[in-house]
């Protein structure tokens, strides 16, 4: 009896534990549904075509994903076209670390509006932003430091990130602050880093090619030559002459700003910390009347022009020339974008004054905000967006975007893509970077600043004013408003 | 109060633990809040009039089961991933999620934005090749009305994710031509009241445990036997230092 006990109860213990180690501790009553409800997931396998460089950061955002707290981050970005070939890498994030990013891009003056309103009432809404370099002192102190971002998240800081790879102008004028002014003085000492270097847009001269043909004419190398051509070119294929970004917003101040480097001058006297305004000075009212001189051949609207409105002018066949950032290239040339002239515009160096030809900087930077919930996750993606890698594949992506990172063209991929000729567009951009660049002085009191400034330029522009009331009327208005200017 | 034996307080104490554990792991899981997109669709639209191809990209996660009384959330992530030929942008989109029910029903929810929307600050929301709308959710409410579950029934739910666009068509079109198309996502078990999770395996655990307590009785009869008849000439065989 014991015997048989011991052996029917052994039988049954047998038994459960081999249903046990079958089917488990735990069994699924919807058995019979399971292999309706099996997922087909999302693969991070697709990896092909993808750059070695750009693989590493994204195994490496793979294997620390999982140590960020909270997969969502909101952007606030500009309608721009670094923004538009991130937004286009944006799967690629999503694959390989989860982080499910919001975009926000508009244009400008909206986006700008966005970031002073987070700002002010230390809104959580975003956790980046995206910021000018010229409002990088209006809106620093709404960023955490990049520096600060490395102590407090060491396992989440990308190994290979590696600043000192960021192109000088960039890093002194974007990246940290208050700016080096220094000509020629680079360093990529940490010391006030403020925000991610995102992109590096120039403003170059765009010509219709087929009218410059038609005419027998050559990109002018000189104000003077191109203020010869502007009489010849309305009713030659375009309406007018040219267009200008001449809104009396930060716009006509970028165009300005082409004009007078080429004349040796500038707009502050920077003495240590402090700013005096330079408007009074020979080489800015020059500078002034070379620009001026231009606008009885401009597209009439130019007054109100910002970038968009100037690309505008050009895709629809009104006017032949213009000075615009240099990416407008991807849209000049995009049937979809450029109805009536696409394909016909061609890049070229702006025109020089006696000091030679410059391009205006306008780029901007990455921060995660002060305010943001979820500063983990805006920190993985702003390393996503600005590491060597992903500069890469957007540079050789539709948009072409000109990397901030000087490693990027050492790539052999790259190189061999750039010697092929495939990426030509881009030649315009290297030479102009060459050649030379100037770029707004950025300091806490700039947007105030900006009002009288831009508006009497613009005065100038329609003849409201004379270029030399306009500069005597914002260097007044300035100096009595805005007494005691500094970094 | 009474003070508690020391085993109690202890097995108190690892209960205790135990569930602070469970609320804490339960709360970091609710604060996270974020469901992974972890399956995607692949939708293209080629146009009749032979003006272009779009071709989107859907990220989604789509649960496996849901209750009556629940409301199911789709949570999804729109790419425009390409358009070709005179197509230009999106003026509109709206992405639905149907099931459509083993019992002959179907439901349906659908997010999107529409033309107006789309326009505001400068068409921001109008979306070109390369651009993206979400994160957004699709909530489909579950009722025993809508689903024809009853109590204790369920459904098994064929889930479509479809992608309706009006596309903006450069000259010599100029206008907009709505476009369409939807592919299956998988299935979706709806269940009223019935266990919809993994639940633990009685029948195993029933059969180890009385298969124990068999084989242990056993044993426990075994040794009572002996001592019954006289067990002193065992206890003398096993006492210690006995020679």
């Amino acid at each position: 009896m014991r015997k048989a006990l011991a052996v029917a109860g052994g039988a049954l213990a047998l038994a459960g534990a081999t249903d046990l180690g079958l089917t488990g501790l735990q069994v699924d009553p919807n058995a019979q549904y399971r292999s309706y409800l099996t997922r087909t997931t999302t693969s991070t396998e697709a990896t092909q075509g993808l750059l070695p460089d750009y693989l590493d950061f994204l195994e490496w955002m793979k294997s620390v994903s999982e140590k960020v707290p909270s997969k969502t981050a909101t952007l606030t970005l500009e309608q721009e076209f670094a923004p538009y070939a991130l937004q286009a890498r944006d799967p690629d994030l999503l694959r390989f670390s989860q982080i499910n990013t919001g975009y926000s891009e508009l244009p400008y003056l909206l986006q700008l509006q966005i970031v002073q309103l987070a700002v002010s009432t230390q809104s959580p809404s975003y956790d980046v932003y995206s910021i000018d370099n010229q409002n990088i002192a209006s809106f620093g102190p709404g960023v955490i430091s990049p520096n600060d971002l490395a102590k407090r998240y060491p396992e989440l800081t990308y190994p290979r990130y590696e600043v000192q790879d960021f192109m000088p102008t960039v890093w002194n004028y974007v990246a940290t602050y208050p700016p080096n002014t220094s000509k020629g003085g680079v360093g990529n000492s940490t010391t006030g880093f403020t925000l991610f270097p995102l992109d590096a847009p120039l403003l170059v001269f765009f010509y219709r090619k087929d009218i410059y043909d038609k005419l027998g004419l050559t990109p002018p190398t000189t104000w003077d030559e191109y203020y010869q051509q502007v009489q010849k070119l309305p009713g030659n294929g375009t309406i007018y002459a040219s267009a200008s970004m001449a809104n009396a917003d930060v716009s006509i101040i970028y165009e300005y700003l082409a004009h007078l480097a080429s004349f040796g001058g500038s707009l502050w006297e920077i003495s240590g910390n402090t700013l005096i305004p330079a408007l009074n000075s020979d080489k800015c009212l020059a500078a002034l009347q070379n620009f001026v001189r231009f606008s009885k051949y401009a597209d009439p609207g130019s007054h109100n022009f910002t970038w968009t409105d100037v690309f505008t002018s050009l895709a629809t066949g009104a006017s032949a020339t213009a000075l615009l950032w240099h990416d407008y290239l991807n849209w000049l040339n995009d049937p979809s974008r450029s109805p009536i002239a696409a394909g016909k515009f061609v890049p070229a160096l702006n025109p020089a004054g006696p000091v030679g030809a410059f391009s205006t900087y306008g780029g901007a930077g990455l921060g995660v905000s002060r305010f943001s919930k979820r500063p983990e996750a805006a920190y993985l993606w702003i390393q996503w967006a600005t590491c060597k890698g992903l500069q890469e594949m957007t540079l050789i992506d539709k948009y072409h975007i000109f990397p901030t990172r000087t490693s990027v063209f050492n790539v052999p991929e790259i190189q061999s893509r750039v010697n092929s000729g495939t990426l030509a567009s881009l030649g315009v951009a290297k030479k102009a970077w060459a050649s030379g660049t100037t770029a707004l002085t950025p300091f806490p009191k700039w947007l105030q600043v900006l009002v009288p400034l831009s508006t009497h330029i613009n005065n100038a522009w329609t003849g409201v004013e004379t270029p030399q009331q306009a500069l005597a009327a914002a260097q007044s208005y300035i100096e009595s408003n805005f007494p005691n200017l500094s970094f | 109060m009474p003070k508690l034996p020391e085993s109690t307080r202890s097995e108190a104490l690892q209960a205790g633990l135990f569930i602070l554990a469970l609320i804490l792991g339960i709360t970091f899981i609710a604060a996270r809040g974020d469901t992974p997109l972890d399956s995607q669709v692949i939708l293209t639209n080629v146009d009749p009039n032979g003006n272009g191809k779009s071709t989107f990209t859907v990220f989604y996660h789509l649960p496996k089961q849901a209750e009556v009384g629940t409301t199911l959330t789709v949570p999804i992530k729109l790419y425009v991933a390409n358009l070709t030929g005179l197509m230009s942008f999106l003026q509109d989109y709206t992405v639905t999620v149907s099931l459509r029910l083993s019992n002959g029903r179907s439901v349906s929810g659908q997010a999107g934005i529409n033309a107006t929307q789309a326009a505001e600050n400068l068409g921001a929301g109008q979306l070109h090749a390369g651009q993206e709308w979400g994160p957004a959710n699709i909530t489909i409410p579950l009722t025993q009305t809508n689903t024809g579950v009853g109590p204790g029934q369920q459904a098994l739910g064929n889930a479509t994710m479809r992608v309706d666009a009006d596309v903006w068509f450069n000259q010599p079109i100029n206008f907009f031509r709505p476009e369409g198309n939807q592919s299956g996502i998988g299935y979706v078990l709806i269940s009223n009241g019935t266990p919809s999770g993994p639940e633990p395996n009685y029948p195993g655990i029933a059969l180890l445990g009385f298969g124990l307590i068999l084989f242990v009785v056993s044993l426990v009869t075994g040794r009572r036997t002996p001592s019954s008849r006289g067990g002193e000439d065992d206890r003398a065989k096993s006492a210690p230092g006995s020679v």
